[in-house]
């Protein structure tokens, strides 16, 4: 379906069409069942992601509740397999200090599987940077650049594309998204003291990007090995935010 | 007419006002039943800590919806609400063909089935939308986000620092693909 019929669709709901052209486009609907199909569809979309995002701090709240109260009535399985009589001494027979040995040497094996992830496999793991989508926004000489600045971060050229978005920011200082490429062409560049500076600013601000510099402040952070500030800033990332799960996942393993 | 309010529905109020006493009165009365129900269908006291979570959870979410009236005792709903929840968890599980002990008993559970499913349902449907939400880019999130909360689309478009007309076709591309995800999912169709 034509994203133009979307516009349409976004409109009616919206209450943004006049008279005539509401009772045209309800005319529509009526005759056509596809377009009273996208309609239902797009409108419970709407509905359900508002709702959603209304109730998040309520939920929230309730959720820190439950999590309090909840502790507190469930035998939590943590107590199970204990030994009993404590204190009693055993001798091994001779044949089972072999077994034991091949015992321990697993628990080393598995340990040095098992210890917790270096920075740089955590980076590597969690570190994968969205594409690039300026597109374009009006015609201008930046356009040029901001299009190559696109074209050149979505092959890895970082280097490149971050010498084209510095040439962009000159003449638009204030485009926040191109500020946040140019600080993940730093954090890949491993120029930190650069990533840090742009994605504190951004992360600070009010921005809608704020969320999602403050997800690669963290991973910058966690780059430089720097777990305490990597976590602090992974903390400031809210329930709302896509980046959530990923960022309370990390947390658990830092 | 309008329906009488349920006697239970003091712990519907609880829930919605995230009161301490109210919710430590839940727990106190109800969750033993239902740690003997998931521990007696293979799970643990920790799976019956987070199912009963969950369920109040879905239950509270239910209940924000406008109109939402308790029409049976709040022990039925819960339970059936947490059965559904652990048959579901089973089944994610184990992959398999999955049968359920019940543990409790209920008279005329009508009202009760009919409420616990919705919830389910509407829960499972709301995940469904966010979860193809979560998967757009965060330049399409944050302008449909900022768009259906309110702002209008030329707030919108200053806000993200872009053309009025780039704003407007980029949204219906965003939403063209959203509700395209949304309805190829098979659960789209089945959860209703």
């Amino acid at each position: 379906m034509a994203t133009e019929l979307y516009t349409k669709i976004e409109d009616y709901l919206d209450d943004a069409l006049d008279d005539q052209e509401r009772q045209a486009f309800e005319a529509e609907v009526r005759t056509d069942p596809a377009l009273a199909q996208q309609l239902a569809v797009v409108r419970e979309t709407r509905q359900r992601l508002i709702t959603q995002w209304a109730n998040e701090p309520a939920e929230t709240a309730l959720l820190e509740t439950l999590q309090k109260i909840g502790s507190e009535h469930f035998k939590s399985g943590a107590g199970s397999g204990q030994a009993g009589a404590g204190g009693r001494l055993f001798r091994l027979a001779p044949g089972w200090w072999a077994a034991a040995a091949a015992v321990v040497a697993t628990l080393i094996a598995a340990w040095f599987f098992l210890r917790p992830p270096s920075n740089e496999r955590l980076y590597a793991q969690y570190g994968a940077f969205p594409e690039a989508d300026f597109t374009v926004r009006g015609d201008s000489p930046a356009t040029n650049d901001l299009s190559a600045a696109e074209a050149a971060f979505n092959r890895k050229d970082y280097a490149e594309a971050l010498s084209l978005l510095q040439a962009y920011l000159t003449g638009h200082p204030d485009d926040a998204q191109a500020r946040l490429h140019a600080g993940l062409c730093h954090l890949e560049l491993k120029q930190y003291p650069d990533a840090t500076a742009i994605f504190s600013e951004i992360g600070g601000s009010n921005n809608v990007w704020a969320d999602e510099a403050n997800w690669f402040l963290a991973l910058t952070y966690l780059r430089q090995d720097k777990r305490t500030d990597c976590a602090r800033i992974l903390k400031l990332i809210p329930q709302s935010s896509g980046r959530y799960e990923q960022a309370a996942e990390l947390l658990s393993q830092i | 007419m309008s329906v009488p309010l349920h006697p239970d529905s003091r712990y519907i109020k609880a829930l919605l006002d995230n009161d301490n006493r109210g919710i430590s009165d839940i727990y106190a009365r109800f969750s033993a039943r239902i740690e003997r129900f998931v521990c007696t269908n293979s799970g643990s006291a920790d799976d019956a800590r987070d199912v009963f979570q969950e369920a109040l959870l879905a239950i509270a979410q239910q209940a924000r919806r406008p109109g939402f009236v308790l029409t049976c005792p709040f022990e039925a709903y819960l339970y059936l609400v947490c059965r559904g929840k652990w048959f579901n968890e089973l089944k994610r599980r184990k992959r398999s063909t999955v049968t359920i002990s019940d543990t409790e008993r209920f008279n005329d559970t009508e009202q009760a089935d009919a409420l616990a499913d919705t919830v389910l349902v509407e829960e499972a449907r709301n995940k469904l939308f966010r979860l193809f939400f979560d998967r757009l880019s965060e330049g399409c999130r944050a302008l449909l986000k900022l768009s259906w909360t309110g702002l209008s689309m030329q707030e919108v478009s200053d806000n993200l620092g872009v053309t009025y007309g780039y704003a407007r076709k980029r949204k219906s591309e965003c939403i063209a693909q959203l509700t395209e995800w949304i309805q190829a999912s098979p659960e789209f169709s089945s959860l209703k």
